[in-house]
């Protein structure tokens, strides 16, 4: 014991201090909850003891102290870590508290024992260790024991302790309370537990239930019915003797009666009664009688005596003689008979010193007086020799008689020190003076079946008795059989469940640790399959679960690293996307990378055209590839294609084994083409073209290279998508520049036909085509000529076409709209240049007019080779500007002659009017006396009110200048009648005539026209820079090489040209903005 | 745990404090003194039974057992108040009542008359005719004791004459003594319990005639209380009565434990011949035919019938007042 410090629960030291701690506690509460009762306990047998003044009881309040010494040294034990010291403490002083009583008390043995036990095991089930449990099962044990030696030695005087009701109660109500706890804990140790425990209490449980059902209620019915039947047997044997008791009864009446039934016998037993005894008469009677009561004694051996009694109960006559002259006044059976016929109980008889039976008769004389009694007395012989006849009542059955005062009248057949009987089966059977069936001890201490019947003749019951154990023989064979089965069942049923309960929980308990370890970590483990049943298949599903997981997870690296390089290679492909905005470069490496890092066989990718009807085969790998794009390879879209189908259907089209493949166009070019996939080229839901790829495996795509595929697919559609837009970008703006240059080249070129031949060149530059040629219309309208060719054409100028040849410039000449036709078969160009056409292999083509005033003075007509680029209506666009710029050079051209013309005019008509050159009139002039002023500038026309006046009238305005006989003239100069300026002169009054008057307002007039030509060339001129200043933009924009810094190029540039606040440039996906103007954009 | 060891706990002191409240007070014990008629002796063993089994103790009465003896008047006792219950012979009730002593009996330990004319076989002596010419030993020389005027009730009843016989008074009462000395023929008055018994223990055979046998019945251990007190304390006479009766039930259940409890009240006594009375009186106790300590009118009428003959009682007197058997079968 001295060993409890150390915590005997296994594997749990962790929480061994904590349990230990809580242990104490439990044990110190055991103590400390029951001392309050105890004290009441003393104080209440103390009290009890007083007051029934029985000093025995005062030995459980002794007891209970004693044990309440114990208690407390079992909490000082456990306040000292002592935990197993206490719990033997606390044990003994429950062997104290109640083995102490039961020295001094009787009747409550098993109580005490009993409550004693419980409370013991309840202490053990609370404290104890489990491996302390045996010994205190010991303990227990030992206490029962003990209780019973001191009930069977009784050392001291005791004292039957239920005739203190009060104290039988309590011991009973606290032994009952006890139980009750003890089932509580019972319940609440099984009701926690593993899933095994559960199982197999419920199948015992299960299997318990109906076994101990069926068991006690067929036992109770056996019993019952057992009882029943032997109880009925009893009762008849006994009924049997009853019967046969009566019947002799009866014949002891008869006999008596057949004494006074003849005339003169009942005389003579008058004679006797009523005569002297010296008489004759009677003496003569009195010999007759004798005889006759011999002969009856003799021939009936019913009685063992006869006599007759006066009526003052004397023995007149007797059979036996020495009994004559007694007296029987006082005895009951006398004066019973002289009332009427009597049958006497058996009664003593002092001088024969035995029970005996008297029956008696009144003798009547002829006036019907009772004058005496025939008085015959039968001894228990003959009762003793009915009930003694055992015949049916096996090997311990009897009957025997009791009288109504507990005597035993007839001999039993086992030894009994007494003559009194107060069993159950006499005393029921007096009580209700009736007939029944018990089961009791009997007086050997035997348990018996008891029939009892109650014989009012005699005032006597006669008992029937045998031992339970025969009687209830075939019932307790067929109750230990039955017990037996049941037991035989319940081992049986509880190997099945413990067999069940292994074979369901077992296989449940190894999962579920298998499932641990894997969960730890441990994916080796392997769940045991050994089944065929749903565990079994949980076994092996659990297995292949574990398998994948390892496969999973053992791949997993490889597939990572497959992954990655797949996903590495999609990066390179998406920078090598994002670095290139040159489309066909950017594809090209985008093919071979593909190839090269995936490890495909082929790669291309394909295009839609403008149409969207076809996919061009833009870039392809290898030699197949290079085949493919020389005869610029198509597709229908929607066609019997991967491709097309992938295009039509905008999703990835997949064909793992190329010979299956519902769509699919084989290739010869590709023949260890296995499996294929094509992409579709998507940027929103815009469809760009198609990725194509091909492998020389089979099944070499699956659905997560799909993904990566289309994830490149995606960064190619974008990266394409801005190439083109980079291309098309980078088209307008050269475009922009050749149109720049053009204009300034062109209002430089003082030569129309020189504007003309450039207006050719930068044209044809302008759309890249093949030959551009521009012609002019004649003065009669009837022929255009060729005024100019470039590129292929150059050869061909100042060819002069008739108008009705020249093809759909003559329907540009005639509608003064552009036309833009793509190959000689749409349907525009007029069938008698169509042949012409194409003899020239012209494919694409457009004419745009050179419009001034409405009226076309010419066209530039720019084409392609057939197998060259299609035009697009850009291409129109760029023309008409070109032309409207082309038009104003050539207008201004025009102009300028029409002004040299002009001022010729002018020189002329000065030269004829005042014989001078203007030349030498403006030489002579000072400068500062000819001024250009504007609408615009702050006049003072205070200082030459002629000018202000001119402005204001818009006409001459004359003002004399003092002494010198001149005058100030100003001349409005007007453009479209508007006053814009002013020309002011000093001219001597008689110079001053109508003629110089009209040359001036026509020079102002030219003038007018001049500076309108000058601010349009300003305004030209401007307009060209800004363009230079965008294409000088694009330039940057070109230069950078990622989309970000074109982005921020173009932000800062636009920026720095409008000085707006904020610049926000939009892509196809999205939104780029630069917030607050400060130049800067950022990408989404 | 904890709570249900305080919910045990509280119960029990709540049932505790209940029972103990709830338990009866037993009223103080009702002090019965009863005067017997003759010393300490197994006659008595349904009172020493009573006593040693707490019957009296069960029906609340502290019971004091005063011995008797020849100078021993019960019927005083009870009168004067000595003893609340004292047991006599039938005839003394009579006459006290005669007297205007008002006691009635109210159960008997004997129901048959021990009485006996103890002979030795070799005197012949058959019936009371043949005692005629013999000296015969009574009780007192002036034949005026209670068994004495039985005896000679039963003379006369036979139409004896006393003057036929000689008698003595006896001295020896052990056993057939005074018949082996020579000294009586036969002698009356003894108890076939008592002296027959004790000469049948010393190996000598000896005739007995019983009084009972010629009509000469009278209650030789009756219980009796006075009238008063019957009608104050009925139910301590009650209650008496029937731990009495309880008593010898079970003294006759167990002979040989009743003759130790008389030793219990006298030491000195031989257990072997009180064993042997008791076995012997057990008829006389229960006679079979009546209950135990039931009286019988017809014996009441015999014993008044001999006193009347002796001259003892002058009229009849109203016997149902004499006696009672209310308190051995109470009504249902």
């Amino acid at each position: 014991m001295a060993d409890s410090n150390q915590p005997t629960h296994q594997s749990q030291s962790a929480t061994a201090q904590s349990t230990d701690a809580e242990y104490r506690g439990t044990i110190r509460q055991l103590i400390l909850a029951p001392l309050a009762g105890v004290v009441v306990g003393i104080g209440f047998y103390l009290f009890v003891a007083i007051q029934q003044g029985v000093w025995q009881v005062a030995m459980g309040a002794v007891g209970l102290a004693i044990a309440a010494v114990l208690a407390l040294l079992a909490y000082r034990s456990a306040s000292r870590k002592n935990e197993t010291w206490a719990v033997w403490l606390l044990l003994s002083g429950v062997a104290v508290a109640y083995g102490l009583p039961e020295l001094f008390w009787s009747g409550v043995t098993a109580y005490l024992a009993v409550g004693g036990s419980l409370l013991m095991l309840l202490i053990m089930i609370v404290a104890a260790h489990r491996s302390r449990f045996g010994q205190g099962i010991g303990a227990v044990v030992v206490f029962a024991i003990s209780i019973g030696l001191i009930n069977v030695w009784q050392p001291f005087q005791r004292y039957d302790i239920q005739q203190v009701s009060i104290v039988f109660v309590f011991v009973g109500a606290v032994t009952v309370m006890l139980t009750l706890a003890i089932m509580f804990q019972l319940l609440r140790a099984f009701r926690i537990g593993t899933i095994r425990t559960r199982l197999l209490m419920a199948f015992i449980g299960l299997v318990l239930l109906p076994v101990a059902a069926t068991g006690g209620l067929s036992s109770t019915i056996g019993a019952a019915s057992t009882r029943t039947r032997v109880g009925e047997a009893l009762s008849a044997i006994g009924s049997l003797k009853v019967a046969e008791i009566k019947g002799w009864l009866d014949s002891l009446q008869l006999d008596l009666q057949v004494e006074l039934a003849r005339d003169r016998e009942l005389q003579r037993l008058i004679t006797l009664l009523t005569s002297a005894a010296d008489s004759a008469d009677f003496q003569a009677a009195y010999e007759a009688q004798r005889v006759r009561f011999q002969d009856t004694l003799s021939l009936r051996q019913n009685f063992e005596e006869l006599m007759l009694l006066d009526a003052n109960g004397r023995i007149i006559l007797s059979t036996d003689a020495a009994q004559e002259g007694k007296n029987r006044a006082t005895e009951n059976f006398f004066r019973a008979a002289l009332a009427g016929p009597h049958l006497n109980p058996p009664t003593y008889a002092q001088s024969l010193d035995r029970f005996v039976i008297y029956a008696g008769v009144p003798v009547l004389n002829e006036f019907g007086v009772s004058i005496g009694v025939v008085v015959g007395r039968a001894s228990l012989a003959r009762l003793n020799a009915i009930v003694g006849e055992r015949a049916g009542l096996g090997q311990t059955g009897e009957t025997y008689i009791v009288s109504a005062n507990f005597a035993i009248l007839t001999a039993l057949r086992y030894s009994y020190d007494s003559r009194y009987m107060r069993t159950d089966g006499p005393a029921n059977a007096i009580a209700t003076e009736g007939t029944g069936v018990l089961l009791y001890d009997d007086y050997r201490g035997v348990p018996v079946v008891g029939a009892y019947q109650w014989l009012p003749e005699l005032r006597v019951a006669l008992i029937t008795e045998q031992d339970t154990a025969e009687a209830f023989q075939t019932s307790t064979a067929t109750l230990t059989a039955t017990g037996a089965a049941t037991v035989l069942i319940l081992v049986l049923a509880i190997a099945a469940a413990l067999f069940l309960t292994r074979s369901i929980a077992n296989p449940i308990a190894r999962l579920a640790s298998t499932a641990e370890q894997i969960a730890a970590g441990d994916l080796a483990v392997v769940a045991k399959v050994d089944r065929d049943d749903e565990l079994g298949a949980l076994a092996q599903s659990f297995n292949s679960m574990t398998e994948q997981l390892r496969s999973l997870i053992g791949s997993l690296e490889d597939r990572v690293a497959a992954r990655t390089e797949e996903l590495r290679a999609s990066a390179d492909v998406g920078r090598a996307a994002a670095s290139n905005l040159e489309a066909d470069e950017l594809l090209r490496q985008i093919v071979n990378l593909i190839v090269d890092r995936f490890s495909l066989y082929y790669a291309a990718v394909f295009t839609l055209d403008e149409t969207g009807q076809q996919a061009v085969l833009r870039e392809a790998t290898g030699e197949a590839g290079r085949v493919l794009k020389q005869r610029q390879h198509r597709l229908d879209v929607g066609g019997q294609s991967m491709v097309g189908q992938a295009i039509a259907r905008r999703k990835a089209n997949i064909a793992l084994d190329v010979g299956q493949a519902a769509v699919r166009f084989a290739n010869p070019l590709l023949p260890d083409t296995r499996s294929e996939i094509a992409l579709p080229l998507m940027v929103g839901d815009h469809v760009l073209g198609a990725l194509d790829v091909q492998s020389t495996r089979s099944a070499a795509f699956d659905e997560a290279s799909a993904a990566v595929l289309q994830s490149m697919a995606d960064q190619i559609a974008v990266a394409l998508s801005n190439a083109q837009q980079f291309e098309q970008t980078r088209l307008a703006l050269q475009r922009a520049e050749v149109l720049s240059q053009s204009i300034v080249a062109l209002v430089a070129t003082a030569n129309i036909q020189e504007i003309v031949q450039r207006l050719a060149g930068f044209a044809n530059r302008l759309v890249a085509a093949h030959r551009t040629a521009v012609y002019l219309v004649d003065h009669e309208l009837r022929q255009v000529t060729v005024r100019a060719g470039a590129g292929d054409l150059a050869e061909d100028s100042d060819v002069t076409y008739d108008m009705l040849l020249a093809g759909i410039s003559g329907l540009v000449f005639q509608n003064g709209a552009p036309v833009l036709s793509l190959s000689a078969d749409d349907g525009i160009e007029p069938a008698e240049t169509r042949e012409r056409r194409v003899r020239n292999n012209t494919g694409a083509l457009i004419v745009v007019p050179l419009t001034v005033q409405g009226r076309v003075i010419g066209t530039i007509t720019v084409s392609n080779l057939y197998t060259q680029r299609l035009f697009t209506s850009g291409d129109v666009d760029l023309l008409m500007t070109l032309a409207a710029q082309s038009i104003n050079a050539i207008e201004k051209q025009r102009l300028f002659e029409q002004a040299q013309q002009a001022l010729a005019d002018l020189d002329k008509a000065n030269r004829r009017l005042t014989g001078e050159a203007w030349s030498d009139f403006t030489r002579r002039t000072p400068a500062q006396n000819i001024r250009w002023t504007s609408t615009t500038q702050q006049m003072q026309p205070t200082d030459l009110p002629e000018v202000a006046a001119a402005l204001n009238d818009g006409s001459i305005a004359t003002r004399p200048l003092d002494g010198r006989g001149q005058l100030g003239v100003a001349v409005p100069i007007k453009l479209r009648d508007v006053p814009i300026g002013a020309v002011h002169l000093i001219v001597p009054q008689q110079a001053w005539t109508d003629d110089l008057q009209s040359a001036l307002q026509s020079i102002a007039s030219h003038v007018a026209q001049a500076a309108e030509n000058a601010r349009l060339l300003e305004q030209t001129e401007q307009t060209a820079q800004r363009e230079k200043a965008i294409s000088g933009a694009a330039d940057k924009i070109h230069r950078a090489s990622s989309l970000d810094k074109v982005l921020q190029t173009a932000i800062a540039e636009i920026n720095r040209m409008t000085g707006l606040a904020g610049v926000s440039v939009q892509l196809g996906f999205g939104q780029t903005e630069a917030p607050e103007g400060n130049g800067h954009g950022t990408t989404r | 745990m904890k709570a249900v060891l305080k919910c045990c706990l509280l119960t029990v002191l709540v049932m505790a404090g209940v029972l103990a409240g709830c338990a009866p007070a037993r009223p103080a014990l009702d002090a019965v003194t009863v005067q017997l008629s003759w010393f300490h002796t197994v006659e008595f063993a349904g009172f020493y039974a009573a006593v040693e089994k707490g019957y009296y103790r069960d029906e609340n009465l502290a019971v004091t057992l005063l011995p008797g003896g020849p100078t021993v008047d019960p019927v005083q006792a009870v009168a004067d108040g000595t003893a609340q219950l004292g047991v006599t012979a039938g005839d003394t009730v009579l006459r006290a009542r005669a007297a205007n002593t008002l006691v009635t009996a109210i159960m008997t330990l004997y129901r048959r008359s021990p009485l006996v004319i103890m002979s030795l076989p070799d005197s012949g002596i058959q019936r009371p005719q043949d005692l005629v010419g013999k000296t015969v030993g009574v009780i007192s020389d002036k034949l005026d004791s209670t068994w004495d005027i039985q005896f000679l009730a039963l003379l006369k009843q036979l139409g004896l004459d006393a003057q036929s016989m000689k008698f003595v008074a006896i001295q020896d009462y052990n056993g057939a003594n005074e018949l082996t000395s020579g000294r009586v023929q036969a002698a009356s008055g003894f108890f076939s319990i008592n002296e027959p018994l004790q000469a049948k223990l010393a190996g000598v055979d000896t005739n007995l005639i019983f009084y009972g046998d010629y009509g000469i019945e009278v209650y030789a251990n009756a219980l009796i209380a006075r009238d008063d007190m019957l009608a104050s304390q009925p139910d301590v006479a009650q209650r008496f009565v029937r731990a009495t009766l309880k008593g010898y039930q079970y003294a006759l259940q167990h002979p040989d434990e009743a003759a130790e409890f008389a030793l219990k009240f006298d030491p000195s006594l031989d257990v072997k011949l009180q064993t042997a009375t008791m076995l012997a009186q057990l008829p006389l106790i229960d006679s079979g035919d009546g209950a135990i300590g039931s009286m019988e009118l017809a014996v009441w009428q015999s014993t008044q019938d001999t006193l009347l003959k002796q001259g003892l009682l002058t009229e009849p007197l109203n016997l149902e007042a004499a006696f009672t058997n209310r308190f051995v079968i109470p009504a249902q």
